[in-house]
């Protein structure tokens, strides 16, 4: 075989490997397969419970005049106090209070706040964003999907039941005081003042004089 | 001896200049006319479901009615499909994307590459995995849909029994948005069991092959969670082919019309419902607004979604 013809021959072999060894893609693309965000829920939520939460319990509405007010002027009620997410009839309310708890079931106990007021405390059915939205801190675009938002929703009402529900649900008893701040969910299209729950993220019992 | 045509040729030739920048003014009029109707091209996932029809045909409709020329890409849920459409879209100088992706990461590089051409790009109802890509995303709280849902369904189970989901496409976002707002109730109860958990793709026919399959495996089956309607109702026939109706409760998602009537009739339990349609006119909306100059659009936006019962059925029976 003459030498040039090997040359090339040995020159396409070795081109040849070279492509077939290589995958060329767009940096663009590169980069977005590479870097993929894991999000910590349960690290973002427990940063929240422990850092945020305790500085919005002066901040939450006393239950017993936004209920008054909610009464008399729902649209202001809503206003002034809720927080909503998105395009959304529902909004979020922290509400705090305290009163005597007057009956006990078992998703819920009642607790009279005044002498007309009454507002529910969950002690079951812990889901949802009332305690992610209702603090009106944690901002959608913080989070690179729906997804790692909502799983803080889930994180936070792990928290509750963990923290708070667990307690409340072997101590809570008829006559009983108790304190409380919570986040409650309330339709625009359906109020009623006399049902409103809160899911609680603080909350004291007292039995007399002990805690 | 004055060459007779000496003049007209001076003449001619001292126009042409002008003549020439007339001219090119005039073209560039003409293309100015053209260009003078922007247009919106609207990209579904697939209009091999009614529901993304409606989401389609109702988000052209409303750019039509702010003036713009508007078509509609279908992409089959294929991102190559998506992919071709995007070149297209970006060569024909589209002036804004009303965009429903076939899948939350692999859509964000078409939407970037949009983007980078000056075309912004406003999703639909499902979303992509980025902050910054899209001009903003317009999005069925999917979530907070599905934990009413659960709620419902632990109450109507009370609490316990066995059950099956069906997932619809696992590159989808809004599928795990709708299973994981209804694990995170469901799961909380002991009792209640998944015995099994298979996707069917949004699509009617690989539900009710799937629900058949399943049942065939588990003869123990008290209820079924389907990811949207069109699933629901398939895997509503396989359960009726089967002869256990009446013991198997069909959940779903979406708020589809014979999954509305499937509800009045006994036939499904529960469904959600979404809005599609105030979804892509309000993104038409969203869109029109960015061309005509704003600029502060939020990331995303979650758009409320209602549980449909029998109890509450008939008022979405009426606005049908």
């Amino acid at each position: 075989m003459r030498k040039p013809v090997k040359i090339v021959l040995i020159a396409v072999s070795v081109l040849a490997v070279i492509f077939f060894s290589l995958k060329i893609e767009y940096l663009e693309e590169y980069k977005s397969k590479n870097t993929v965000e894991v999000f910590d829920a349960a690290k973002y939520a427990e940063h929240f419970w422990k850092e945020d939460l305790p500085k919005l319990k002066e901040k939450a509405t006393d239950a017993e005049s936004f209920i008054l007010l909610l009464n008399d002027n729902p649209d202001e009620a809503f206003k002034k106090y809720g927080n909503v997410v998105g395009i959304s009839k529902t909004y979020y309310f922290l509400l705090k209070g305290k009163g005597k708890i007057s009956l006990v079931e078992d998703e819920y106990f009642v607790v009279d706040i005044s002498e007309n007021q009454s507002i529910q405390v969950a002690t079951e059915f812990i889901f949802g964003n009332a305690v992610r939205d209702g603090s009106g801190k944690i901002s959608i675009d913080e989070f690179l999907n729906m997804t790692d938002f909502n799983n803080v929703s889930v994180a936070l009402n792990k928290l509750v039941k963990a923290n708070v529900v667990k307690k409340l649900k072997s101590r809570a008893g008829v006559g009983k005081s108790v304190e409380f701040v919570g986040a409650a969910e309330i339709s625009m299209e359906n109020i009623e003042t006399d049902k409103i729950r809160i899911i609680p993220v603080i909350a004291q019992i007292r039995n007399g004089k002990n805690e | 001896m004055k060459n007779k045509f000496q003049y007209p040729l001076q003449i001619f030739l001292f126009f042409l200049p002008l003549m020439i920048i007339a001219g090119a003014c005039s073209n560039q009029k003409t293309k100015d006319s053209q260009k003078s109707k922007n247009k919106m091209a609207v990209v579904i996932s697939t209009l091999n479901n009614p529901w993304f029809v409606v989401l389609g045909e109702s988000a052209s409709e409303r750019a039509k009615e702010l003036g713009y020329d508007a078509h509609i890409f279908d992409s089959q849920n294929d991102p190559a499909k998506e992919a071709e459409h995007f070149d297209n879209i970006i060569a024909m100088g589209y002036d804004a994307i009303l965009f429903n992706p076939t899948d939350a990461d692999g859509s964000v590089l078409n939407v970037k590459r949009a983007k980078k051409a000056g075309i912004p790009t406003f999703c639909m109802d499902r979303e992509i995995n980025s902050r910054d890509a899209a001009t903003t995303q317009l999005l069925s709280d999917n979530f907070t849909g599905c934990v009413k849902l659960g709620q419902y369904f632990v109450k109507q189970m009370n609490k316990k029994g066995n059950y099956v989901e069906i997932l619809g496409l696992v590159g989808d976002n809004n599928t795990w948005n709708r299973s994981s707002g209804f694990h995170s109730v469901v799961d909380e109860f002991p009792d209640l069991k998944m015995v099994a958990q298979q996707s069917a793709y949004f699509d009617r026919n690989k539900a009710m092959d799937v629900m058949e399959t399943i049942m065939q495996a588990n003869p123990e089956i008290d209820a079924v969670f389907c990811g949207n309607d069109a699933m629901a109702m398939g895997a509503y026939q396989a359960v009726l082919a089967a002869g256990k109706a009446e013991r198997i409760k069909v959940f779903g998602f979406d708020g589809a019309l014979d999954a509305i009537q499937g509800i009045a009739d006994g036939k499904i339990a529960a469904t959600v419902m979404q809005f599609p349609v105030e979804m892509s006119r309000i993104s038409a909306d969203l869109a029109d607004r960015y061309i005509k100059g704003e600029r502060e659009f939020t990331n995303r936006t979650p758009y409320e979604v209602v549980l449909v019962t029998p109890e509450n059925v008939s008022e979405f029976l009426l606005d049908k």
